[in-house]
Formats: structure tokens, sequence, C-alpha cells
């Protein structure tokens, strides 16, 4: 390869002298800042694939001797979006930004090498003497690593000795990590605080909420949790904390990946008379008897240790064998305006550390009364056979003081429960969605079976239908029931025995029907359209 | 297709000023994920007939048909692109029917014994033959080297560009010059907007990027903003134009053409795999608005309270301004905690801005500004007209009064507003904005009916 080298005089201008690197210290007054994945509803986070993000900021001592660095500072979240970085407290005569990519490993060493001079190492299996010989890769790529000595051309690791590289210290521009580094300029040597701010993916928070019913059937406690996880291999250490909730808008950008294939030492086809060639694939595949775990399903590393470790755990309370009460001791998250944002500030330091989901608490608030109801929608249909429509229980308050609430909510879901039967019992685990003050709430808890809705179109003429609901109770109390008439824009009702009123854009009759009694609803739909 | 006369432009340029650049390399780098690259290197003529110069650390994306080499007394006679790629089973199949030397070592006594074999096949095995017998390489499992006397000419640890060159003897400089995709460039933008004083402060980087597989060491880089290439401005968002009003003013900014140029201020390594970032604005105190927006795309009921958008609006004029022009790029903007620290509050993109526009930029839902749009009768008032009553709840649990636009869009053909509770401003043939204050922890109800066709 030297004779290409001989006809090509590469020449390279004179360079400012070459720039020094000077490392930045270990960062200090760590925030994280952890925003939700704007694109999932309250659902739970996958955490594998953490859709949301935070902002880090750190602050680090910089020491700078006169002239031209790249300062670069190492142990940055790997999920960083380098573009996004703010620096403050640098002197004045920042050159340049950067950040590599290109990561130290052992196929981006060998790459690196390509054409240089290296020492190729060859021990001797009966006498375990190390050879060394000067030689050069001629080629590294994913199809295997030619290499030339004075002998000749041989490909690595396919003599069947023990062969390997030794390389020069000139892994130049390759990191360990992704670092960020900037090229300053400065006329005299200085000791400097440098505040560093960027955005980085791989995170997520969720609020989850837990509502106990009491016995009355009037009123729940809640218990709001904040839980947090980081999906990076960085950890943050005595960070302060914050969270925000509201849905912010996010721009798509471009990352720098490398996706050059690692070089391997492969080697030509060594197939033997011994080797036996490969079967055909199991035209079938084994059912697996269970699903694995969610937990199980969580990002394992290679050398399958150091995964994600679930070390926070829900409320113990919630496993006691006594209804909730709710503890006077509180460390909720502080909140604050945000811009048009709620951020909620967890009260202490705390370490983020990586992979790792955190959770801590968000709020508690007893005696939240509220009102159930039953619902169910009915669609105008000229089936003259009788049909019966789902109904479905439902709770509703409304996040103000008088129902003991008047908090900012962020979406989250909500487990409901009640206690009876001498344990906790699940009802339902509704979605909630991101909940201002004075707004109302209405959560489903499920299908009920007691109440029965059953309607009957007895006649229909020029697109006019004659309807009969009826509606049954096979419980021991009375209900609230809300019918919901279809809101076929074009449709209109008529003649109607109980009042049809219009609430937040449905259609509704609001009925009340006693303990095992039974209710008839009867009405005309008549659609406008031709 | 409108790049097209503007390379040919830098081409002219390129050609005309190759003889005097130092050696070394400037690159053009448009918006789009392409550069022209213009590589100023020494070469040593020998005066054959026929010399081959080859290149290395060319782009290892190089377009290769785009390649051209010029300097004086110099004919090319042949282009060639190999990528043909050096690898151990290559260099073993070109073996087939040629000589290879085998080095055996003695397991018990480390004896060396060197043997020329000829290679018969490489066929899953290597068959070879070594005197009058044959064998299976390394068929008993034990060590061979194979050593092979030289690499095939045509291979190629990476493809590689060559030139075949008449030329008059002597050593001068000549210039390499092709288009590759891998480098492309955006604009960068950190807001920080000061609730108290309604003024921003805007940092402007551009940020360059090389995945294109090599490094160009000791480069003069321009960046052209030119090819608009919209980012994806992210999902859910009604209205993201994000000018509002183009500007009007020329600026004192470098053009080509009818593009804007921003040259990296020194030479510099443009290494692969890297982000760089050169600041091109910073813009303390500029005035700036902040709103609400909600946008409904035709007239419906909604089955919750929607957030409206929060936004920014200001302008990158010279008066009151930014007073530059904004490259394609994402905004960031951040505001203040209680704390006074910095706290992301959402991001946008935007695209090629000239000076002097007016822009809106919608960071994110506001979570204590809702509106909850319902239709509440639609009547039938003739044989092809309808008269839809709509109702938009405003609610506001902040505690400030605030002040939002509701634009109801999808008016189409004759539809007009027969009916408001509140005065409309028709934007165009098919909106109409209401601007609606809603007292601090209050509520508003808007009312109108639509007399449309069906």
């Amino acid at each position: 390869m030297r004779w290409l080298l001989a006809m090509i005089l590469s020449l390279i201008a004179a360079f400012p002298a070459v720039a020094r690197d000077v490392v930045a210290g270990a960062p200090g007054d760590v925030s994280l800042t952890i925003y939700r994945d704007p694109y999932r509803d309250s659902g739970a986070m996958q955490l594998n694939d953490l859709g949301g993000f935070a902002v880090v900021s750190e602050t680090r001592r910089v020491t700078l001797p006169a002239g031209r660095h790249r300062l670069r500072f190492v142990g940055v979240v790997d999920g960083i979006i380098p573009a996004s970085a703010v620096m403050s407290g640098l002197p004045a005569g920042v050159v340049e930004r950067n950040q590599d990519a290109a990561l130290l490993s052992p196929s981006s060493l060998m790459r690196a090498a390509r054409g240089k001079s290296i020492m190729l190492t060859r021990t001797d299996p009966a006498t375990g003497k190390a050879m060394r010989l000067p030689a050069e890769i001629v080629s590294a790529s994913e199809d295997g690593v030619v290499f030339h000595t004075k002998d000749g051309d041989e490909a690595l690791r396919c003599s069947g000795y023990p062969e390997t590289f030794r390389y020069g210290r000139d892994a130049e521009g390759l990191f360990a990590q992704p670092t960020l580094s900037v090229m300053v300029d400065v006329s005299r040597a200085m000791t400097v605080k440098v505040t560093l701010t960027y955005l980085a993916q791989g995170f997520d928070w969720n609020a989850s909420y837990t509502a106990r019913l009491n016995p009355a059937g009037t009123a729940f406690d809640l218990g709001g949790w904040i839980t947090l996880a980081n999906g990076n291999s960085v950890s943050l250490n005595n960070a302060q904390v914050q969270i925000v909730a509201g849905r912010l808008s996010r721009a798509m950008v471009d990352r720098i990946v490398d996706n050059a294939p690692a070089a391997i030492a492969r080697c030509w086809p060594m197939e033997k008379t011994s080797d036996i060639p490969e079967k055909p694939d199991r035209p079938y595949v084994l059912v697996q008897p269970y699903l694995e775990r969610p937990y199980r399903r969580w990002r394992q590393p290679d050398n399958d240790k150091g995964g994600i470790i679930v070390t926070a755990q829900r409320r113990t309370q919630m496993m006691q064998d006594t209804p909730t009460a709710v503890s006077a001791y509180s460390s909720e998250a502080i909140q604050e305006q945000l811009g048009d944002l709620k951020m909620y500030r967890i009260p202490r330091l705390t370490s983020v550390a990586a992979m790792q989901m955190k959770q801590t608490r968000l709020l508690e608030r007893a005696g939240v009364s509220y009102e159930r109801y039953y619902t169910a929608r009915i669609y105008i249909n000229p089936n003259k056979q009788p049909w019966f429509d789902q109904t479905v229980a439902m709770l509703r308050t409304r996040n103000d003081k008088k129902h003991s609430l008047g908090l900012p909510l962020p979406a989250g879901i909500l487990l409901i429960d009640q206690f009876q039967f001498g344990r906790p019992m699940v009802l339902a685990e509704p979605e909630l969605g991101d909940t201002a003050v004075d707004e109302k709430i209405e959560l489903a808890i499920g299908a009920v079976s007691d109440v029965t809705v059953q309607s009957r179109c007895i006649d229909d003429k020029d697109r006019k239908y004659v309807m009969e609901t009826t509606i049954t109770n096979a419980g021991a109390t009375e209900i609230q029931f809300e019918l919901e008439i279809e809101n076929g824009l074009d449709l209109k009702i008529t003649n109607s025995t109980i009042a049809v009123i219009e609430r937040d854009g449905k259609r509704l009759m609001l009925i009340t029907i006693p303990a095992g009694g039974a209710v008839i609803a009867g009405y005309t739909g008549h659609y406008q359209y031709d | 297709m409108s790049r097209l006369p503007v390379l040919a432009a830098i081409s002219l340029i390129a050609l005309a000023t190759a003889a005097s650049a130092d050696p070394g390399i400037d690159i053009t780098i448009y918006a789009d994920n392409q550069a022209l690259v213009q590589d100023t290197r020494v070469i040593t003529f020998t005066g054959d007939q026929a010399q081959r110069v080859e290149f290395k650390n060319v782009s290892a994306q190089i377009r290769a048909e785009t390649a051209s080499l010029s300097a004086s007394d110099m004919t090319i006679l042949e282009q060639n692109f190999d990528y043909d790629l050096l690898s151990p089973s290559k260099i073993m199949e070109n073996a087939v029917g040629q000589t290879i030397t085998l080095v055996r070592t003695n397991p018990a006594t480390g004896q060396e014994t060197r043997e020329r074999a000829t290679v018969l096949a490489a066929n899953g095995g290597v068959v070879l033959q070594i005197g009058d017998r044959i064998e299976v390489l390394r068929d008993d499992g034990l060590p061979v080297r194979v050593i092979f006397d030289k690499v095939p000419p045509n291979m190629r640890a990476e493809p590689t560009l060559s030139m075949t060159v008449a030329a008059k003897p002597g050593t001068r400089e000549a210039t390499l010059r092709y288009l590759t995709p891998g480098l492309g460039w955006r604009a960068d933008y950190v807001v920080l907007y000061d609730e108290g004083k309604s003024t921003i402060d805007v940092q402007g980087w551009v940020t360059l990027s090389n995945n294109s597989g090599v490094n160009y060491d000791n480069a003069r880089a321009v960046l052209v903003a030119g090819n608009p290439r919209m980012l994806n401005g992210g999902g859910g968002c009604f209205d993201c134009g994000s000018s509002d009003e183009a500007g009007t003013e020329a600026g004192t900014r470098e053009r080509l053409g009818g593009y804007y140029l921003y040259p990296l201020p020194a030479r510099t390594t443009i290494a692969n795999l890297q982000t760089k970032q050169v600041s091109f604005l910073d813009v303390h105190g500029a005035p700036a608005q902040h709103g609400y927006e909600l946008r409904f795309g035709w007239l419906q009921t909604a089955s919750q309270p929607i957030s409206a958008w929060t936004v920014y609006s200001f302008t990158n004029g010279s008066q009151g301004g930014l007073g530059d022009q904004l490259p394609a790029g994402v905004m960031r903007f951040y505001i203040r905690d209680a704390k006074g620290q910095p706290q992301f509050i959402g991001e946008r993109g935007i695209g090629h801005t000239p000076m002097g526009s007016k822009l809106s930029i919608a960071t994110g839902e506001a979570f204590d500004v809702k509106v909850h749009p319902v239709v509440t009768a639609r009547t039938k008032v003739g044989k092809t007209r309808w008269k839809t009553d709509m109702r938009y709840t405003l609610t506001n649990a902040s505690s400030k009064p605030v002040t939002v636009k509701v634009i109801q869009g999808g008016l189409w053909g004759d539809t007009k507003v027969s009916a408001e509770s509140q005065r409309s401003e028709r934007r165009d043939a098919e909106s109409v904005v209401w601007t609606v204050t809603i007292p601090a922890e209050g509520k508003v109800e808007l009312t109108a009916t639509f007399d449309s066709r069906y």
C-alpha cells in the first residue's frame, strides 16, 4: 500500500498549533427535569423504549491554560441531543462546539488503524512465547481483516494461531462515551465554572393514582405517585429532580448513528471433510406456555447484568390488611407554574441511576366526594327486534376544593379499589387525562350486568323512528341513570316521555331507577337528511 | 430542481479559483444532506502517457459520477470507481489457480516449515495442491498460516476513485470536485423567554453533521441556506406555520443567488460522526408576545375539553426583532423556573425565514387553558341549507386572565356566520377567528351559528 502513498502526496497546510485536550471536572449541582413522552397518552411507560426526554443541567469546574484548547465534557448522558446544548460561564473565545459519536470499540480501533503501522502479536501455542512483528492493516471490514507483513498478505485469525494487533496510542478522536467538546481560545490561564444544559432522550415519567372507595360509596382517598425512569446508561447522582406535566411540542431531529458495520475477523469458507451440512430449520415453532413477565422484557444488556432493576414499590400500605389511612407524614412534590406547564419539584436531592425506575409521592387527598351513576349509549335502529346496549358504571367528581381536590392532576392511570372481603379489591383502572383545576372528572368503572338497557323500534315511517327503551335495575339500591342518545348530528328527538337535555355535547335523559324497578323511555328519532 | 443552476454557478467559481487556492478542502454544505467538496491536493505528475492517480480519504458516500479533477497541463484519460472490496474470502477466491505460501509450526517443537501450494478451489472450504498431493486447508484442525504474495490490484479496502491522466511532468496542485450526501446542516435556536419583561434572548447556532464516513481535515466550510427542507413539526399541531407574515428586509448577509451563505469563521476539521456547531446569532431582549391559540378544522363536538396551544410571537426584522434571516432549523424555548433556572417548555421546526417576518411558534399545550367545542344543534333550513349552532366553552384555571384566539376552520363554500356572541374576524374564506379574554379562574361561553350549504 506504500506505493499509493508514493503516488499521492497529500499536503496539509499549516494548521493552527494542534489543540490540546482539557477535560472538564466532574459534574456537580446536577438538575434533571423529566418530560413525558408527548405522543403517549396516560398509558404505561415502555421501559425498554422510553419516549420521553429530560433536560439535564450540570456545573463543572474547568481549568484552562492560555491558548487554544479542546474542552471535553466527559460522561454526559448518552441520549444527549448535542445540538440542544447550552453552555454558560465560558469565557469569550468559543470557536466551535463538537459532539463526537465515534466511539472507541475493538472495531473502531481497527478501522482507525487502517493503513497505519501496528504490531502483530502471535503466540506460539507450544512455548507460550509471544512473537511481535510490524504489520499494516490493509483492510478491516465486516467481511474480515487483511494485514500485510514482510512475508506478504494474510488474513487475521484464519491460521488457527492466537494472533492479535497491538495499537499505538493513536485512538485519536475515539471516546469511550459520546463526548461533547468545545474549541476555546483563551488569552490567559483561568479557572471557571461552566454550566452545561442539554436535552437528552431516554427518560419518561408517569403519574399513577390510587383511589380507595370508602364503604359508604360516597368518597375515596386519592393517592398519587410520580414514576420516573432513566433508560440511559449514565447515572445522575445527588440531583435536583423536577418533572413537567403538560404536552410540549417536539421537533424531529436526525441523530447521527454509527451505522458502519463492525470490523470482524472473518475468514474465507473453512468447511472441512468432517463438517455436516446444517439441517433445515425446524418446520414448526414451539409455543411458549405463558407470556414472559413484562419486567423480563426490559432491555437486557448483552452481558446479562445490570439491567433495569425495580427498587421502588407501590406504597406498601396498598398491601396492608387495613383500609387506607392517609398518613400525616407527607413528602409531596412541590408544584409550581412553568409558563403554561406544571412543574413538580422533588423536595430533596435524589439520585436517578442508569436504567432505573423511581417512584415518589405526588399528592395525597382524603375524602374526595364523588357520585356514582350508570350510563348507556343507545342508537336509533329500525330493527323491530329488541336489542340490548351495554351499561357502564361511572364515577364523577370535580377537581375543586368542594370535592377535597382543586389541584392540577397530570395524566395517568387511576387504580380504583375497595376494601372488601378482608382485602383491597380492584374495581377498575381507567385513564385520567391532564386535568386542570375545576375540571369535571368522569371515569368509567366498568360494565355492569345488574342494570340492563333494552331498546326496540316500535314504528318507522319517513325516517322517523318511534323508539322505546326499557332500563331495569336488579340492584338493592336506587340508581342514577344517564341514557345517552346517539349523537347523529342530523337526528332530531321529539315526543320524548322523559326530558332530553344537552350536556358537554351529549344528548341525555336523566333517570332515577328504584331498587328492583324498571323505567320505560319513549321517544321519536327523526333524521333530517333526505 | 432549482438547486442545479446554483450548483453550476458554484462549479464555475470553483474552477476559476482552484489555481490560487491553498491546498486543503473547501466544502459547500446544503441543508438537504448534500455537499459539494472541492479537494485541492499537490500531485507529482510523472509525465507518463497514462498515469494512475488514486484518491484516498474522499467521502465514503461520494457520488462518483459527479467527480472531476482539474489541474494545469493535464488531460483525464479515464476515471474509475472501484468497489470490489478486499476481504479474506475475496483474496482466497482470487487466489484460485495461483500459488500461496503455507507456514506450519510443529506444535511440539515449535519448528516452522514452509511450503508452496496452489489453490484449486475455494467453494465452502479451500482445496489445495501441494506438490503432487491434494489437501483440504486446515482439515486436521491444526494451525496453518496462509500467506498471499500480493493483494490483487483492483481490490480495495474501501471504494476508491482513481483517474488515469496524461500530464506535463512536475509537482503542482490539482483539484478534485464531487458531490456527496452525508454532510448536512440546519440551525438550532435557543430562545429564553422572560415572563416579566415579555422579551426573548435568542442564540442561533448552525449545526453541521458529518455522516459521510470520512474526516475532512483543515476544511473551509460554507453553509448555504436554500433548500427548503421543512423539519417535521411533530404531531398533533394545528396551524404549524411558523411564519405568519413573510418578511421583506434584505439584511447584510452574503447571498448566493437567492440563498444566504453562512461561512464558518476558521478552517476546521469536520470529523466523521461529528456534530459541529458554530454560533451565528446572539440577540438579547427582543420583544415577544405570549398568547394562546386553538384551531378547529371542522364544526365538531369534542368529547373532552381541548388544551389551547401556547404561542410565542415575535419578528426577525431589524426594528424590534431579531434582525437576521433565520435558516431552517429547530427553535427550543426555555423559561426560568421559580429558582431562576432555565427550563425547557417546547420546541418547533421553522423553515428558512426571510428577515422582517412575523413568527408565531406554538411550543405546547397549555395545562390550564382549554376549549370545549360542542355542536348544540344542526337544523335544516332549506332544501340545501343547514344551520349549525356551536358553543365553545373556554376555561382558564390559572390565576391570570388570558386571551385565546379561537380559530374555526372548515368553512367551505358560502358558509357564513349568521349569529355570534362576540364579533369574529374572517381571516380568510376558510376560517374565522374570535379573540376571547377569559378572566382568571374563569369561564367564557362563546356561541355562533353557521349557515352553510349541504
